[in-house]
């Protein structure tokens, strides 16, 4: 891996839990400010161009608006000495090179966007799909929210935000820089308008977060709620429960509406509060230019009179004036919506120990000696211990037999040792280490679980580009050869979500022949044959065997047959070892 | 698409889009009168200073200004407000329409359709949508108005103006136009990879467990990252082609004003400042307004490929011809049948399995109300196939199927989920806790009733109503979660029963008491079991019958007459 993601990831700072709310939320708040400011690293240079492009668009809308002025006004005064022509040209260059100028400045925000938007991907991908810990709060549809619609905000907030803070600096500092020669009371009136914006901000922006927040987590229950009820459709259809379920998905999708609603509240009223300003302000301008030009102002020191052209002039420009505020202003609420998702997908890059450069082989050379030692596993929505100090030792190259009723702990004691779950008390030691990346056990599961694809992507998983005969054989040794051989394209038999298309017993026996491929050590083995009637399980017996020799693995199963390949079996009840 | 357009012409949204538009129309004229009567203001200051006329009031034309500039503001933030709130209040309802049109899918479409690809619909593309109201519609019919207005104007002050800025506008907005064709395409390409990048992620948090075992971490991770670019290429394009168009329009806004002034002060008569001065800032105000539309082929696109993806579903969700259960969903079955009476099972010379493709054949079964009956077999004997055709999931390819004396295919989703419950291999669990997936079953059950539901299924000991269960019944055991789907089906009391491999991850004894539970439970109920030769074991001697299966060809109970010719 590329260590440049990383660098985000190391120069957040970590967020300082509080036992005070609020302090907590400030806090929440700084960390996801400090890990915005650190991506927009990646893009800064093109930030800093854009900004460049937009002082020059600034520049010359100023050239623009000169020779606007003096066409406008070359009706009142005497002739013009060197006629028209020229200030004609002026507005079509100005307003040709202004256009240009946005443009570049436009795709050069854009390009940084993409650029801070790819890396913070990279990081959220890593700790996603290669971080440490295997996170059962992490669920799809959070993973899917937090890639497809809380990042695109992180990148709305650049191509926005960024762009915008510079140009409310640069952008009035060259249009005062026109306007103070033409009339320096103008200039002072549109300096003085500057600081009302950062109050306006401040007292629009107030509580915007935690509407934002709402409404991100809004978006993630809906979608969860969505894709369990999608996945679970059939099930519900034969239930008679789909009407209901519909209200619960509209209650769910007009709460996001109402959500929705309430953050555009806040951002509207910004930028309308932000408009007033600006109009309010060009008002005054149009006001005080017309009243001196009407000779109505005679109070020192304010000049009692301005020229046509400069009247028009500085009114042309006002607008300009405030239009980088008024950027801003709307970039101000892009940016409330990113540090909600930057709380979110920040803590989410945060948890995960990615170690840059780390390879990540699955498997340790030898076959490990597992070790755990008074294991405790409480589920926090359960009562009872699903594990009770369980302590046992997998010698290296040992096959650990797992008998028990429905419910015993089998399945919670196989996750702690695979290193998917971390028990709530006592170890786990792999070769008298904690488990780390080398120590995922390989997984044969229950339900195993086949990617949409085809049957030769779900055979060579982790090993593209493993040759058909290879596969063939390893359907053999699954006994799954008539199986393959009556799929109408054979290897490249698309499998549906889940291995849908395929019985329940042929999915398990591809996870077996997916078994063969791979060279792991350490085998977790969870009910291999519950799907199987017994003459596919009796051929399966010693295909079985060949697998678990030389690997250590720990097996759980209610046949005897299989239980038969351990060379000890214990039995579990209530999450304790029995007898 | 009747039922995804229905919420437009639906009261409160229509009303309060319509507010919006009008908000909108005022903001924009009050705009664009608010430039050009600004302009004009200070000109004439300019020309009645220095003429020392008297007959000009400052008063009034700068009220009017603070007016306009109040009006203006105000209509904005009220348009802005009302129509955004019509068009989520719009967006939710098509979103709700949208699930209840993808849960009518017919089976084999939703095991084929990933779960990923239809959220993403749900999500992405009904929120793409809204882009037909806010970046379409009300831009379009605002532009029209003030562009129209804008150009009379022009054209009354002078017809040279008039013409000008109509020619610049319409090249510029020409031009546009021909940059966004192909925007559709793209548009739609974009939502495609979006909706499979969605899946595939959904799909590897799903199988992390295998992609960590398998070592397949980093290979997913790098497939990923390349969608991910993938999908920032289009996106780009589309981002920088509608920079692209405001730069266009920007151009035409610049020489429009530079021709009108170049021929309001030259020439044989100029014309007066203070109109001059109205005509150039109404004519900027005219192209500002035109940027709000300049990818507005580009919205339309990108709208309507999202369109093109939700009516997929609803038009295969309609095509299923089942839709009685969602009111205003409006379509009758297309094969009306009368409600099933009774709970006999007749199968005659039966052909079932894949498209034309069968992999089963039953010659002549009855199975009488009210009994337990397994069908047992090897794997790939086609147990399943026969359950999904009495379900009413799968037609028959020959021959008949008649429950309750209807043929089940006929049936609609509501008769069906009335008369039988199929209990899958692999039943769908939601989140949340043992009873309230039960009343999902049976919303309106007595606390007793639910009770008895898990004493039934052998449940009450391992579990309590108020155990949660865990994202999609992760908590939960093979066998446990079994017994739940159990449960369910006793709370639908349904005349039929159809259950696939219902004793899985159970032990003998549990699996012969549940069933002898069930049974004496719903003594009307026939039962009809898929149960692989080695679990059927012990439970079969509870059942009434067995039938064996080998090969896709079902012992039948008798010589049917056709069949004794052959």
């Amino acid at each position: 891996m590329p260590g440049a993601p990383n660098a985000v990831l190391s120069r957040a700072e970590p967020v300082a839990l509080s036992a005070h709310p609020n302090q907590a939320a400030t806090n929440t708040r700084r960390a996801a400010r400090s890990w915005l400011a650190a991506g927009q690293r990646h893009g800064r240079a093109l930030f800093v161009a854009a900004g460049l492009a937009d002082v020059l668009a600034a520049a010359a809308t100023v050239l623009a608006c000169w020779n606007i002025a003096t066409l406008i006004v070359a009706g009142i005064g005497p002739p013009h000495p060197g006629g028209l022509s020229g200030a004609v040209v002026g507005v079509a260059l100005g307003v040709l090179v202004a256009a240009l100028a946005a443009l570049i400045a436009a795709r050069l925000a854009e390009a940084g966007a993409v650029r801070v938007e790819t890396a913070v991907r990279t990081e959220l991908l890593e700790s996603l799909l290669l971080g440490d810990a295997d996170d059962e709060s992490v669920t799809p549809a959070v993973a899917a929210t937090a890639v497809m619609d809380q990042l695109p905000r992180i990148g709305a907030y650049f191509r926005g935000y960024a762009r915008a803070v510079i140009a409310t600096v640069t952008v009035p500092a060259v249009i005062l820089a026109a306007v103070f020669p033409a009339s320096w009371v103008v200039g002072l009136l549109l300096l003085v308008s500057l600081p009302i914006v950062p109050i306006n901000m401040a007292v629009t922006g107030l509580g915007a977060t935690e509407v934002n927040r709402r409404q991100l987590a809004q978006i993630g229950e809906l979608s969860g709620q969505v894709l369990e009820r999608l996945q679970a459709a059939s099930t519900l259809r034969t239930l008679g429960a789909i009407e209901h379920q519909r209200r619960v998905v509209e209650r769910a999708a007009r709460e996001l509406a109402r959500r929705t609603v309430a953050v555009l509240r806040i951002a509207f009223l910004a930028s309308t509060a932000l408009e007033w300003v600006s109009t309010f302000g060009i008002g005054m301008v149009a006001m005080y230019t017309g009243a001196t030009l009407l000779g109505y102002v005679h109070a020192a020191p304010l000049p009692v009179q301005i020229a046509p052209h400069s009247a028009v002039f500085v009114l042309l420009l006002a607008p300009e004036f405030f239009l980088p505020l008024r950027r801003f202003a709307a970039a101000y609420h892009q940016g409330q919506e990113a540090i909600a998702a930057a709380e979110v997908l920040g803590a989410l890059t945060r948890a995960r120990d990615v170690t840059p450069g780390a390879k990540f082989s699955t498997w340790t050379a030898t076959p490990p000696r597992v070790e755990l030692r008074d294991v405790s596993v409480r589920y926090p929505t359960r009562s009872s211990a699903a594990l009770s100090n369980i302590t046992l030792t997998v010698p290296s190259g040992f096959v650990f037999g797992l008998a028990g009723a429905s419910g015993s702990g089998k399945s919670t004691l196989l996750r702690v040792a695979g290193g998917w779950l971390t028990p709530t008390d006592g170890i786990m030691r792999l070769d008298r280490r904690p488990p780390g990346q080398e120590g995922r056990a390989l997984l044969i599961a229950q339900r195993p679980y086949l990617f949409p694809g085809t049957l030769a992507d779900n055979l060579s998983l982790g090993q593209p580009g493993l040759s058909a005969s290879r596969m063939w054989d390893a359907i053999a040794r699954a006994q799954l050869t008539p199986v393959v051989r009556s799929l109408p394209d054979g290897l490249e038999t698309v499998l549906g979500e889940r291995g849908w298309g395929l019985s329940a017993g042929e999915a398990q026996r591809i996870s077996i022949a997916r078994a063969f491929l791979s060279d792991a050590t350490f085998l977790i083995v969870d009910e291999p044959t519950a799907h199987l009637d017994r003459d596919t399980e009796r051929s399966l017996i010693e295909p079985l065997r060949e697998l678990l020799r030389g690997r250590t693995a720990l097996v759980a199963s209610h046949s005897d047959a299989v239980l038969g390949l351990a060379d000890d079996v214990v039995a579990l009840e209530d999450g304790r070892v029995h007898g | 698409m009747a039922e995804l357009a229905a919420p437009l012409v639906s009261k409160p949204a229509g009303t309060r889009l319509v507010i919006g538009l009008l908000l909108a129309l005022t903001a924009a004229v009050a705009s664009a009168a608010l430039m050009g009567l600004a302009g004009w203001f200070i000109v004439r200051s300019a020309q009645t200073g220095l003429s020392s006329t008297s007959g000009f009031s400052w008063l009034y034309p700068s009220a009017g200004v603070e007016a306009l500039a109040v009006i203006r503001t105000a209509a904005r933030y009220g348009e802005r407000l009302s129509t955004h709130r019509s068009t989520l209040d719009l967006l939710a309802q098509v979103r709700t329409r949208l699930f209840a049109s993808a849960t009518r899918l017919p089976m084999a479409k939703l095991r084929s359709l990933r779960s990923g690809d239809l959220l993403d619909r749900v999500q992405a593309d009904v929120d793409t949508l809204d882009r037909y109201v806010l970046a379409v519609a009300v831009p379009a019919v605002v532009c029209t108005v003030v562009g129209v207005g804008s150009l009379t104007v022009l054209t009354i002050v002078r017809p040279f103006f008039g013409v000008v800025a109509a020619s610049l506008l319409i090249l510029a907005l020409a031009i546009n136009l021909t940059m966004d064709r192909g925007s559709r395409r793209l548009g739609g390409q974009l939502a495609v990879d979006r909706a499979a990048a969605r899946a595939r992620v959904i799909e590897a948090i799903e199988g992390r467990a295998e992609l960590a075992g398998y070592g397949a971490r980093e290979l997913a991770y790098d497939e990923l990252r390349d969608r991910f670019a993938a999908l920032d290429d289009p996106a780009r394009r589309l981002s920088v082609r509608s920079a692209n168009g405001q730069a266009v329009i920007a151009v035409a806004a610049g020489l429009a004003v530079a021709a009108i002034l170049a021929a309001g002060t030259g020439g044989a008569r100029p014309l007066d400042s203070a109109v001059l001065a109205f005509a150039a800032l109404l004519t900027l105000a005219l192209f500002d307004a035109a940027k709000t539309i300049g990818s507005i082929g580009q919205e339309a696109g990108r709208a309507r490929a999202a369109w093109h993806r939700l009516r997929e579903v609803t038009g295969l969700a309609r095509a299923a011809g089942r839709d009685v259960e969602s009111p205003g969903g409006g379509d009758v079955a297309s094969r009306p049948a009368g409600a099933p009476v009774g709970a006999d099972v007749v199968i005659r010379r039966l052909s079932a399995g894949y498209g034309t493709s069968p992999v089963l054949e039953a010659a002549h079964l009855d199975f009488a109300a009210g009994s337990l009956v397994i069908l047992s077999g090897p794997s790939g004997a086609g147990k399943t196939t026969l359950l999904s055709v009495l379900a009413g999931e799968q037609p028959a390819i020959t021959g008949e199927v008649r429950v309750g004396g209807v043929d089940p295919y006929d049936l609609t989703y509501a008769q069906r989920s009335d008369y039988l419950t199929l209990v899958e291999a692999d039943s769908g669990i939601l989140s949340g806790t043992i009873e309230d997936n039960l009343r999902l079953a049976r919303p309106e059950a007595s606390g007793a009733e639910i009770d008895h539901a898990l004493r039934v299924a052998v449940l009450s000991g391992s579990v309590e109503r108020s155990t949660q269960v865990g994202p999609g019944g992760s908590f939960l055991s093979g066998g446990q979660r079994r017994r739940l789907a159990l449960a369910q089906a006793y709370l639908r009391r349904p005349r039929l029963i159809l259950l696939d491999e219902p004793t899985e991850g159970l032990d003998q004894a549990t699996a012969a008491q549940v069933l002898t539970n069930l049974r004496a439970a719903l003594p009307g109920t026939t039962i009809v079991a898929a149960i692989h030769a080695r679990n059927a074991g012990d439970v079969v001697a509870y059942a009434d019958r067995t039938i064996q299966l080998t090969d896709g060809m079902a012992v039948t109970d008798r010589v049917d007459e056709s069949m004794a010719g052959r």
